[in-house]
């Protein structure tokens, strides 16, 4: 998601032991660049974005996580694995836009 | 009148009382760490002399005058202000009026012939009703155009009516005119001063952003954020604060405005210092906002006012509000100082929250402290253990306070803090764990709710003896509570429950004093799961106690509650089985388990809980929709061969069931097949599958889109359970009757339709004629059109699997055909589709063709096949290298394009064939390509520019770091900062990809006289 929406933020953090999931409406993809081709390199996320309610949350969009991430293999080889946490912490403004949208408008 | 309530009008404040000392200033023994000057912390008005931690290099600002009167707390409503919400009242009811008039006799006679009809004389007696709740039941008809129906606003009292209601063409509502009177007044604008042209500029924008068109919106939306600085800090946000003060602001409105002032607040960054409290003062109300939404609005706000005022004029700030009397004004104060502490590191805010803490004379100061800590842990989670016995030791006096809401408020943070860093930060809780324990022995009410919430989550943190003893010393306390009539004590309690039984000590020190009885006995019943949240926490307990004291103790207890009337009490029980038998081992009596099926089967076929009062009561938990039949299938495949006996009977049923008038009981039918497919299998049943098969293939000619897509379901978990091979009537039967199901729009229908069919074309596709397959691929096509994306995705595979068996040529024209419709979405399907086609069945069968498409002179064509090129390289990968050469043309030809979209999908491309034939020999070809791609590193449009930066990112990887580097040197000391900016960006992207490699392909440089440039490599190495 990240890729088409500029103003999602990742954590970043180091990453720990932990495998990040994804939701059904994400799963196959790259938490990078969205791809659901070749996936290659489990994404690992840091502790605290697996912490408590954040448990097994999917990545991109916060939703009940139901299977591994992994990045493709074209963000292997360009090391964007080892970036850091790719766990989304913000809301995004497309999203809350279309809460409000939804809510003005029933 | 409080202190909250009157005008802060700073002068007379100053002369009045010039050295007003607030009660929490008042320190008491404990001393401040360093650098807080005592001075400082004393004077709230006056900021001169030295700068300690929490001083503001500039003062907080006191409103003057008029100007902080928007932002009181509304009292009583002034005149005005009751003209203005009237007035916003009216027009909506005379806007429901007017859409609900009744037709008048002109109108009527317009419509009507002018014979055959006449006019009836109202009855004497007849009286119209008209209250306030039929107005609102009146359905609205929107037959509001045409002139005829037009009719002059009425006058609105209080309001004057002779100024526009029009700026620009956007409408202002009357009660708007007083925040955006400057512009309403038509001015000779040549004897205007330049602030007050730019005050009205930035008026009309911000009404455009409010007002406007999404169009209008947008671009108003970018010039603001454009000209923020021009327009500076003041007209703004003089401007802007005010209209979150407006009574009739929407809740979109507002979301307009925060959008508005998060953006101006980057940009003006220093400069918005002098209005840091009016900020506050309009945002802090969304932190305790119902809305999700507009909470995290709120924190984000206020942590980028944080970041652009700092640290000290934040804490200078809000802190006059830590001590205030109104209960609210404390809790948003808290909350935004957590937002405050998350931003700035917990390390720095600690100082604060310990001389808050101290405050002697106010429990308000020590609450609010309290507070500040609790929402930290909330915010931050397990960021919160570096610091935790710091925290700790701040606020553990709390759990002793004189004052109740401190001690409750101390061990509701506590709780927070323990759950925060739980298994980990026991030393820090072990000089308070006992006091909390001494405490809740003495507490009442809710005070007490929150000691035992505080003593429940600190049984997580501790091990072995101590948690043993923790537990003993808890557990009688807990037992008691069981017959709590307090909602919100049995809900503690229950967790209380969870986190001791999950504690990994002996069972027999939890499990005594007759636990598991008394827990059933006290908790499963009506009055608990009507309650959603209670109810969750049930099952969360009861699933947790399975895991102590085994499975089949707990579900022949549960099982009796199947049968009850009390649907969300039979439903609950579903719902902690299910989770209960996915968890553990379920060794039941062979006599256990029948009751267990019977119950199941009582509560699935029971008329006292119809299926629609059931997903009544589901909503939108996605566990309880359907509970009963996920609970069965569970149930079964837990049991596997030991479910044989109970077949016979359950087949018996559902045979019954599926031929039954209610379409629920249907598909709970088909539901029920799909969940227990895998069990017969298992069971080795496979005559009755087969008969299930041919049962539900009758029912194809289903009606209702719900029971069919269910039945579809039912079909595929057959399917994929005995294979094509022994399905009577065959495949080549059933695909058929699948086609025109195909063409269903209902989405449940689709989406499992489409799963069949690509699972038939996957698994046994010569069964069927390639000239049917045909037919499925047009339709299949047409669902390209679906909203949603796994319906497409599955279309998108079964195109790869009909293509694999049949002649891919067939496919391959249907799609190249469908690159010519309109519709951005149904393109880019077909695209992918073709890339999958070409990764099932070679890419030599398709590149031909697409490269012949590409001849066709029409922009969506063109670029559909780029799109289609760049989809299949990232699929093939590696296999590109041998087809590069044949494609460096059309790339070549499609990167010097004039069309900029061109130059973007061949970029793309690019990047794709780049990676995929990393390492492989071909660096020529990408060479070439990147000589083509290099001129448009200084195009400006987003999409563009990112794709031709992923390309040389991509090329970098292909190529080696070296050869970009000698690309960039030359830019990088270009004499126009726009050249520089650019090569300098594609520097750093190559350093950060390959910093080491980069070492030896730098320009050897002469030493300079006294400069060293030179590094030999013996020098490096030592």
């Amino acid at each position: 998601m990240a890729k088409h929406h500029v103003d999602l933020m990742f954590c970043r953090k180091q990453p720990g032991l932990q495998v990040g999931k994804l939701c059904d409406n994400h799963e196959g993809r790259c938490p990078i660049c969205d791809s659901m081709t070749r996936p290659t390199t489990l994404a690992y996320i840091c502790d605290e974005c697996n912490f408590g309610s954040r448990k097994d949350k999917c990545v991109v969009c916060g939703a009940n996580g139901s299977c591994d991430a992994y990045y493709c293999k074209e963000c292997t080889l360009q090391e964007k694995d080892r970036d850091g946490c790719p766990k989304i912490i913000n809301v995004g403004q497309s999203r809350t836009d279309d809460h409000y949208h939804k809510k003005a408008n029933g | 009148m409080s202190r909250w309530d009157a005008v802060p009008d700073g002068k007379a404040e100053d002369q009045a009382q010039p050295k007003r000392r607030s009660r929490w200033d008042d320190m008491a023994s404990q001393p401040l760490s360093s650098g807080i000057s005592q001075s400082v912390v004393q004077s709230n008005q006056t900021y001169s002399g030295e700068i300690g931690v929490f001083a503001t290099p500039q003062a907080t600002p006191l409103f003057q005058g008029k100007m902080g009167a928007e932002l009181q707390t509304p009292g009583p409503l002034s005149p005005r202000r009751a003209a203005i919400e009237q007035a916003a009242r009216s027009r909506w009811e005379r806007e429901l009026d007017e859409r609900n008039r009744p037709l008048t006799d002109d109108e009527i006679s317009a419509m009507l012939p002018e014979s055959g009809y006449k006019i009836l004389e109202v009855p004497g007696d007849y009286i119209p009703l008209i209250t306030p709740a039929r107005r609102l039941l009146a359905t609205p008809s929107l037959s509001l155009a045409g002139d005829e129906f037009y009719s002059l606003p009425e006058e609105v009292s209080g309001l004057s009516t002779d100024i526009p209601s029009e700026v620009e063409g956007i409408t202002i509502h009357p009660e708007e005119q007083e925040t955006f009177k400057k512009i309403l007044t038509t001015v000779d604008e040549s004897t205007l001063k330049s602030e007050e042209m730019k005050e009205r500029e930035f008026l009309t924008l911000i009404l455009k952003v409010k007002n406007g068109t999404p169009q209008q919106r947008k671009t108003a939306t970018r010039l603001i954020t454009e000209k923020a600085k021009e327009f500076g800090a003041d007209i703004i946000l003089s401007n802007l604060l005010p209209m979150f003060m407006l009574k009739t602001l929407e809740e979109q409105e507002r979301h307009l405005l925060v959008k508005i002032l998060d953006r101006v607040l980057l940009k003006l960054d220093d400069a918005v210092r002098p209005y840091t409290h009016k900020i506050l003062s309009v945002i802090e109300p969304l932190l305790i906002d119902k809305d999700y939404f507009a909470r995290i609005e709120g924190r984000e706000i206020i942590a980028n006012l944080s970041k652009a005022v700092g640290l000290q004029t934040m804490i200078a700030t809000m802190r006059p509000d830590i001590d205030s009397p109104d209960e609210r004004i404390r809790n948003t104060t808290a909350r935004a100082f957590a937002v405050t502490t998350v931003t700035f590191g917990i390390n720095s805010m600690i100082p604060f929250i310990r001389a808050a803490f101290a405050t002697r004379r106010s429990w308000e100061a020590r609450q609010t402290a309290v507070r500040i800590v609790r929402h930290v842990a909330e915010f931050v989670g397990c960021g919160v253990l570096p610091y935790l016995g710091d925290l700790v030791k701040c606020i553990q006096a709390g759990v002793t306070d004189e004052a109740v809401q401190v001690r409750r408020f101390t061990a509701l943070a506590l709780s927070e803090l323990a759950e925060a860093c739980a298994p980990y930060g026991a030393h820090a809780f072990k000089d308070v764990a006992l006091r909390v324990l001494e405490s809740l022995q003495k507490e009442k009410s809710k005070t007490r709710v929150a000691f035992l919430k505080c003593a429940g989550s600190l049984v997580p943190l501790f091990e072995g003896k101590l948690a043993l003893s923790y537990i003993k010393s808890l557990s009688k306390t807990l037992v008691e509570e069981f017959s709590s009539p307090d909602d919100e004590m049995r809900k503690t309690v229950m967790k209380v429950v969870q986190q001791c039984i999950s504690s990994p000590v002996e069972s027999e020190a939890i499990l005594s004093n007759q636990l598991v009885p008394k827990f059933f006995e006290s908790f499963w019943a009506s009055r608990v799961t009507r309650d959603r949240m209670s109810a969750n926490q049930l099952v969360a307990t009861t699933a947790e106690l399975a895991k102590k004291v085994g499975a089949p103790e707990v579900v022949t207890r549960l099982h009796g509650f199947l049968k009850e009337k009390d649907i969300s009490l039979s439903m609950r029980a579903a719902q902690a089985i299910l989770r209960i038998v996915k968890n553990n081992s379920l060794e039941l009596l062979q006599n256990e388990a029948a009751q267990l099926v019977d119950s199941l089967l009582f509560a699935i076929q029971s008329s006292d809980n119809p299926i629609a009062a059931q997903s009544a009561y589901a909503g939108g938990d996605r566990e309880l929709q359907n509970v009963f039949v996920t609970c069965f299938g569970a149930v079964g495949q837990a049991l596997n061969v030991r479910f044989e006996p109970f077949i016979t009977n359950i087949v018996a049923k559902i045979y019954h069931r599926i031929n039954s008038k209610d379409a629920n009981i249907r598909q709970q039918s088909a539901d029920l097949i799909v969940a227990l497919a895998p069990v017969l299998f298992a069971c080795h049943d496979e005559d009755i599958l087969n008969q299930l098969y041919q049962a539900m293939y009758e029912c194809l000619g289903e009606e209702f889109p719900e029971v069919l897509g269910s039945i579809l379901g039912a079909l595929k978990s057959i399917v994929n359970t005995i294979g094509m091979r022994k399905l009577n009537p065959p495949v080549s039967d059933l695909l058929p009757r699948l086609t025109p199901i195909l063409r269903n729009r209902h989405e449940k229908v689709q989406e499992n339709c489409v799963d069949l069919v690509g699972r038939i074309a996957e698994r046994a596709a010569e069964a069927v004629s390639p000239r049917e397959w045909c037919r499925i691929c047009f339709e299949l096509v047409d669902i390209f059109r679906t909203p949603r994306r796994n319906i497409r995705q599955a279309a998108v595979n079964a195109f790869g699997f009909i293509a694999k068996a049949v002649d891919p040529q067939e496919v391959l024209s249907v799609l190249l055909k469908n690159l010519r419709v309109q519709e951005r979405t149904n393109r880019v399907c077909t695209t992918i589709a073709i890339a999958i086609v070409a990764d099932q069945c070679q890419p030599f069968v398709v590149l031909p063709l697409l490269m012949n498409e590409y001849k066709v002179p029409e922009l969506n064509v063109q670029n559909g096949v780029l799109k289609s090129l760049s989809f299949l390289f990232e699929y093939i990968g590696e296999t590109a290298k041998d087809y590069i050469y044949s494609i460096t043309t059309l790339l070549e030809n499609a990167l010097v394009d004039r069309d900029l979209v061109h130059r973007q999908t061949a970029a793309a491309t690019l990047k794709h064939l780049a990676l995929g034939v990393f390492g492989l020999g071909k660096e020529d070809a990408i060479l070439h390509l990147l000589n083509c791609l290099w001129p448009n590193i200084f195009e400006t449009s987003p999409h563009v520019i990112s794709a031709v930066f992923d390309a040389i990112d991509g090329c970098r990887v292909c190529l080696g770091p070296t050869r970009i580097l000698q690309y960039t040197v030359q830019g990088l000391f270009h004499p126009a900062r726009k050249v520089r900016d650019v090569y300098w960006r594609i520097y750093n992207m190559t350093y950060i990809g390959n910093q080491d490699a980069l070492v030896p392909s730098y320009p050897t440089l002469e030493n300079d006289g006294d400069r060293t440039y030179q590094r030999r490599e013996l020098e490096l190495l030592f």
